[in-house]
């Protein structure tokens, strides 16, 4: 293996790393969650709703990872030849949204606790929830992007 | 919405009003204020029937434990949403009959309910009883015998670390004649009895007392622990027998559930129109009320109230004076407002912006999730679920939003070219998102730009509709001319004609002149500056449109974890492993991508129509128009077909 393909390799690993958010934010919104439930059980899909939405990071992380290994070939087939700068290049391209990722997943998985608490008191208000921790979702969006565009226009 | 007021007599009052909860349609103002106006309260009093609301409240609750316990023991599969029974008027008073022998029944299963209740502390007593026995079954003396002529008996428990050996000693140093025995022990404590001379009993006591000893006692019980026992155990079984006879009871026939559901909404019928009367204004022959109807409801409401010779009148509200919302919107149309719903219902005097989004939401939608698959399954369970369960109200409109999301998902599909991602190749009849994602990302943001000046439209239009002209040329149009100058600006000469990034820098200019010009002729004092600052604002623009990039991100993301799925499959190889492997994956991951793109899809196709559609115009906080109608739970009564 090339220094190239080991550095494709690490852009893959960096951007998996935008699941340490989303299991932080799942986690957070799981507990609070819980003591809802334990109040009221009839709450368990709305605020399963909320506790998905901190979720979608990880996914990201883990589509922009798969790109890059199969962009290099890793994933079956013949490992593709990777120049040291393509290399660190896609590296560069898997940072984005392993490192937003991280935050924006935590982050969001508060809000997303504190609107598990909102319809503790106000069940009806779930949409209001969603959107607000939906705001926080966009900087993961953004770099998934930032991401995608930066990959897409690697050459190996 | 018109505003109405209404005098009638007293006597009519009850017909009145029931003809005026079938019709559902007029909504009755609190007349708080005009109970503190003096010219009123010289004249009037705050009628109301607090005893008939509390008889029938006692009465509902009552039902209401009837119908959750019999709802416990019904066999009978209930519905993913609760939906009322549409029930003739002759029907529902069929079932109902007099109400007297449902009345009846609900009294009789009330007194089971209560008698369950019982049987089941009783148990509960027992089944502790039995547990404070069990450690006392080796004590052979019957529990009450406390002492004999000469002996003094006692039982009773020690610290489980207190030292029995070291106790029997200081014991029969205190006497002679001492008999302790230890009849058990767990983590808390010991169980000991201890038998001695009545002469001693103190010392022995005492003696006793110095290691911790607490007397027990069975108030109430005769005989032996084990004696007890074996007569708890019989009572127990017959406790449980007696519950599960009354419990035999609780299962009832389908029209005897039917029957106790019309009470039940009969009951609430009745409760609100009692209630109603809080709002209504009396003297000593006649009663008032205001409130409002909908314009094309009122010549019925006024025909019915001549009908019994009521003064009524119907006005128009006057200006800026907020009314109840009530969104019309036609069939098409009319599921979409439930995404203003969540938001928040249009002032009175506010444009409703559920027409103007609707489509923009739909195409949002499918475009962040194309898939034809995807499309095509959620459509078809969303009307499933609408066809079975024929749901009212939130979740009917909710339903029917995502029939069309998913036709719109299943249109994109076909465009970009998905079936579960890539599981069947299909040749995208547009263009692959994946293979011009620059395209794409422009796209999205021109849809964007389409979506925000079409917001900013509405704006304009309630400024102009409103007189203020001028405000909407500096609010609005000229916006319109320095952002399409922007763009022509930065890309006009690459992408759209040569030349026209010069006509964009004209345009530019003139609106940014404009932008801080303007504040100089409408604004006062340090006002005149706010110009420049409202240049800034070309920032908040920016981010508004770059945040339709999500168009394209969040259709990426649907895309490709479904091919990651559809790879993850491949990778088991062929053969009949491969195929079950790969179906068992398949299953799982596209059920997972579903899910998730789905709500991710649903949200963000909310959040921008809310944040970046809404802030250019919306206010929002109009408050629901609420009739007085029947407001039932199980039952609604339809016309009768012809």
């Amino acid at each position: 293996m090339t220094l190239g393909q080991a550095l494709a390799v690490l852009g893959a690993a960096l951007a998996a790393l935008a699941g340490v958010g989303s299991a932080l934010g799942v986690g957070v919104a799981g507990e609070a969650a819980n003591g809802v439930v334990a109040e009221d059980p009839n709450k368990f899909g709305q605020t399963l709703v909320l506790q998905a939405l901190p979720g979608t990071q990880g996914i990201y992380g883990l589509l922009v990872a798969f790109l890059i290994l199969s962009k290099i070939g890793l994933l079956g087939g013949q490992i593709a030849d990777v120049s040291t700068f393509s290399g660190l290049a896609l590296l560069a391209s898997g940072a984005p949204v392993g490192i937003v990722g991280i935050w924006s997943g935590w982050a969001q998985g508060k809000a997303a606790a504190a609107g598990i608490q909102l319809i503790a008191k106000r069940p009806s208000e779930l949409a209001k929830g969603m959107i607000y921790a939906a705001m926080v979702e966009t900087y993961a969006v953004l770099a998934l992007l930032v991401s995608f565009l930066m990959y897409s226009n690697v050459q190996l | 919405m018109n505003k109405l007021s209404v005098i009638g007599l007293e006597a009519d009052k009850a017909e009145i009003l029931r003809r005026l909860q079938d019709l559902g349609v007029v909504e009755i103002n609190d007349p708080q204020a005009k109970l503190t106006d003096a010219e009123w309260a010289a004249i009037i009093h705050k009628d109301s029937d607090e005893d008939q609301v509390s008889a029938l409240e006692a009465e509902l609750n009552k039902v209401e434990i009837v119908l959750n316990t019999v709802a416990k023991y019904d066999t009978e599969k209930k519905p993913l949403f609760a939906s009322r029974k549409p029930m003739t008027k002759a029907e529902y008073a069929k079932v109902l009959g007099s109400g007297d022998s449902v009345q009846q029944k609900v009294n009789e299963l009330y007194e089971r309910v209560e008698q369950w209740n019982e049987k089941r502390s009783e148990e509960n007593v027992i089944v502790s009883q039995q547990a404070s026995l069990t450690p006392w079954m080796s004590y052979e003396l019957p529990l009450e015998l406390s002492e004999t002529r000469e002996v003094r008996v006692f039982y009773g428990v020690i610290p489980a670390v207190a030292d029995t050996e070291a106790l029997k000693k200081k014991v029969s140093e205190a006497s002679d004649a001492t008999e302790v025995s230890v009849l058990g022990k767990d983590t808390e404590q010991q169980y000991v009895s201890a038998l001695c001379m009545r002469a001693d009993e103190e010392e022995v006591l005492d003696a006793l007392k110095s290691f911790g000893f607490t007397a027990a006692s069975f108030k109430g019980m005769k005989g032996t622990a084990s004696e007890n026992m074996e007569k708890l155990g019989q009572r127990l079984t017959q406790v449980r027998e007696e519950q599960k006879a009354l419990e035999a009871q609780f299962v009832l026939a389908p029209e005897e559930k039917a029957q106790i559901q019309c009470y039940y909404d009969e009951q609430v019928v009745l409760r609100d129109r009692a209630k109603i009367c809080d709002r209504l204004l009396a003297t000593k022959k006649a009663f008032y009320f205001d409130g409002w109807v909908p314009a094309e409801k009122q010549s019925e409401v006024i025909q019915t109230l001549e009908e019994y010779g009521c003064w009524s009148e119907v006005k128009e509200p006057e200006k800026g004076e907020e009314t109840p919302v009530l969104m019309k919107n036609n069939n098409l149309i009319y599921p979409v407002q439930v995404i203003t719903e969540l938001y928040s219902l249009p002032k009175s005097y506010e444009v409703d912006p559920t027409p103007i989004f609707a489509a923009f939401y739909i195409v949002f939608f499918g475009m962040m999730f194309a898939d034809i698959a995807y499309g095509l399954i959620l459509a078809g369970l969303c009307a499933f679920a609408l066809w079975k369960y024929k749901p009212e109200g939130l979740a009917f409109r909710l339903l029917k939003t995502l029939v069309y999301c998913g036709i719109s998902t299943a249109i994109w599909g076909v465009l970009f070219g998905g079936f579960f991602g890539d599981m069947i190749k299909i040749k995208p009849l547009w263009m692959n998102p994946l293979e011009n994602a620059m395209f794409i990302l422009a796209f999205s943001c021109i849809l964007g730009v389409v979506h925000l000046f079409i917001g900013m439209g509405v704006k304009a239009y309630m400024q102009i509709r409103d007189g203020h002209l001028f405000d909407a040329i500096c609010d609005v149009f000229i916006w319109y001319v320095f952002i399409i100058g922007l763009a022509l600006l930065l890309f006009g000469n690459s992408y759209v004609a040569p030349g026209s990034g010069t006509i964009g820098k004209y345009m530019a200019i003139i609106g940014a002149v404009w932008i801080v010009g303007c504040e100089f002729i409408r604004g006062k004092g340090i006002g005149k500056l706010v110009g420049l600052w409202n240049l800034y604002g070309t920032t908040s623009y920016l981010a508004d449109i770059l945040s339709y990039s999500r168009l394209l991100a969040l259709g990426l993301a649907s895309a490709v974890i479904a091919q990651v799925f559809n790879m993850l499959g491949r990778m088991l190889g062929k053969g009949v492993v491969g195929v079950i492997g790969f179906i068992v994956i398949a299953v799982i991951g596209h059920t997972v991508n579903f899910l998730i793109n789905a709500l991710g899809s649903f949200v963000h196709a909310s959040r921008l129509q809310y944040v970046e559609f809404f802030g250019k115009f919306y206010e929002g906080g109009g408050v629901p128009y609420q009739p007085f109608e029947r407001k039932t739970k199980y039952t609604k009564i339809v016309k009768e077909d012809k």
